[in-house]
């Protein structure tokens, strides 16, 4: 991996970098209401079982609300793609700064570890019972 | 002549991965992403959308010919009819210019690919004649080729709709939908070629050496004489891998509870996360053109001038 450092960004990449929060709340918004329309996962009755991320929007529906243990009870990884974000997010903002590795570049690396992540709890969830409902 | 198709696919993968991972830049998969969207995206999302809506009534046959009556009613009222005229003509403007951009924007991604850079402006300006030149084919060709379907479809029609309206000659409407499915497939399969080798070798042709669309085919039609057997493993190949590449779509989208089908399925942030197997298949048209010799396509920095004809 490439440690490209540079000096202070642009002020366009910090009014995109103060923009992400806003935005994803509001496709974090979108998606429960669009969500809420769905009857099921459609994977369900293809798989007759639940796909690796079943749970994970109500696994993030109960992290906003402070409800941690219901959270991993719906989903275990839903709190970790969250501390995923917030890094990255502080991250930029040190690039924008001038200091560090540039973020972007360990977005390959993050979707491996997240996709080996979630089909190792799939996995075990499926062994032990524990899947959602 | 030794050409391989496991070549052109081996250099298309490294040339994937060296231009997109090596070192991953977002800023530059967002700029080649917009090309990809220009070029492969927006017509896809134009044309390629599908309906999951059902069709059926409960077993009921419908009603054809009275439905046919009320569209008429309706199109026969003075405001409804107008407005629909002129939502029709809306669509058929927005349709060319749809078409119009995915022309440029093919040459846009196919200089992205080529080069391994992500530009929009430059390639957009020099690729202008050429671009026309592709819209105006391709206008021509999906006329006919509709003409073509229209010349299969109405001659069973009637059947089908009579059939569908009074519940009678059911057996002799399925022998209509047969028959008019064994004439479809050849003929869908003709076009399904034709287009392929336009958008993977035509293309990069008129790219290559900055020449219209008929000298290009000129050019192409003169390799395929040559070597037919060649282009048609081709399309098989890129049957094969079209149909890989959808099932591991359908593989991800399972396991994202569907999340993954609709970020693949919206507009440019689909071509974006999708990049990787459009950069993939850009390439594979002009590898085996490349393996007929600089003369026919050349992968390198870009020229300042124009390319040699």
């Amino acid at each position: 991996m490439s440690q490209v450092t540079v000096p202070a960004a642009s002020p366009r990449s910090w009014v995109a970098w103060a923009l992400a929060p806003p935005a994803f709340a509001l496709a974090w918004r979108l998606w429960i209401i669009h969500a809420a329309s769905l009857a099921s996962c459609v994977a369900r009755p293809i798989l007759h079982t639940a796909c690796p991320t079943c749970g994970m929007t109500r696994a993030l529906v109960a992290l906003s609300h402070g409800q941690y243990r219901a959270s991993m009870t719906a989903h275990p990884w839903a709190a970790a793609l969250v501390l995923q974000l917030v890094i990255g997010w502080l991250l930029t903002a040190r690039w924008n700064a001038g200091h560090g590795p540039r973020p972007d570049r360990w977005i390959p690396h993050a979707v491996s570890v997240n996709a080996i992540a979630l089909v190792l709890i799939w996995v075990v969830r499926l062994a032990t019972g524990t899947l959602p409902p | 002549m030794n050409l391989s198709l496991a070549l052109a696919f081996e250099r298309s993968w490294n040339r994937t991965v060296r231009m997109l991972f090596r070192p991953f830049d977002l800023g530059k998969w967002c700029s080649i992403g917009f090309a990809a969207f220009l070029s492969e995206g927006l017509a896809k999302s134009w044309g390629g959308g599908t309906s999951y809506k059902s069709g059926g009534h409960g077993g009921v046959s419908p009603d054809v010919s009275a439905a046919l009556h009320r569209i008429a009613d309706f199109l026969s009222h003075p405001v409804w009819g107008t407005l629909i005229i002129l939502l029709l003509s809306f669509l058929c403007v927005l349709a060319l210019v749809v078409l119009w951009l995915n022309c440029r924007g093919r040459f846009v991604f196919l200089d992205n690919v080529v080069h391994e850079r992500a530009a929009i402006a430059e390639p957009w300006r020099r690729y202008r004649a050429q671009g026309n030149s592709l819209f105006l084919f391709t206008l021509v060709s999906l006329v006919v080729c509709g003409a073509v379907l229209l010349f299969i479809t109405l001659p069973v029609l009637p059947a089908i709709l009579d059939a569908a309206a009074n519940g009678r000659w059911k057996a002799l409407a399925m022998i209509a939908i047969g028959g008019w499915i064994i004439a479809l497939i050849p003929v869908a399969t003709l076009i399904a070629c034709f287009f392929l080798f336009l958008y993977q070798f035509v293309v990069p042709l008129m790219f290559r050496h900055q020449i219209g669309v008929r000298a290009a085919w000129g050019r192409f039609l003169g390799l395929l004489g040559q070597h037919p057997l060649h282009f048609l493993g081709f399309a098989l190949g890129y049957l094969l891998l079209s149909v890989l590449f959808a099932g591991a779509v359908v593989a991800v989208g399972l396991a994202t509870c569907c999340i993954g089908f609709m970020i693949m399925g919206l507009p440019y942030i689909g071509s974006v996360v999708l990049l990787p197997v459009e950069v993939l298949f850009r390439g594979l048209g002009p590898e085996v053109l490349s393996q007929f010799g600089p003369d026919y396509f050349q992968f390198g920095p870009p020229s300042s001038t124009s390319a040699p004809a």
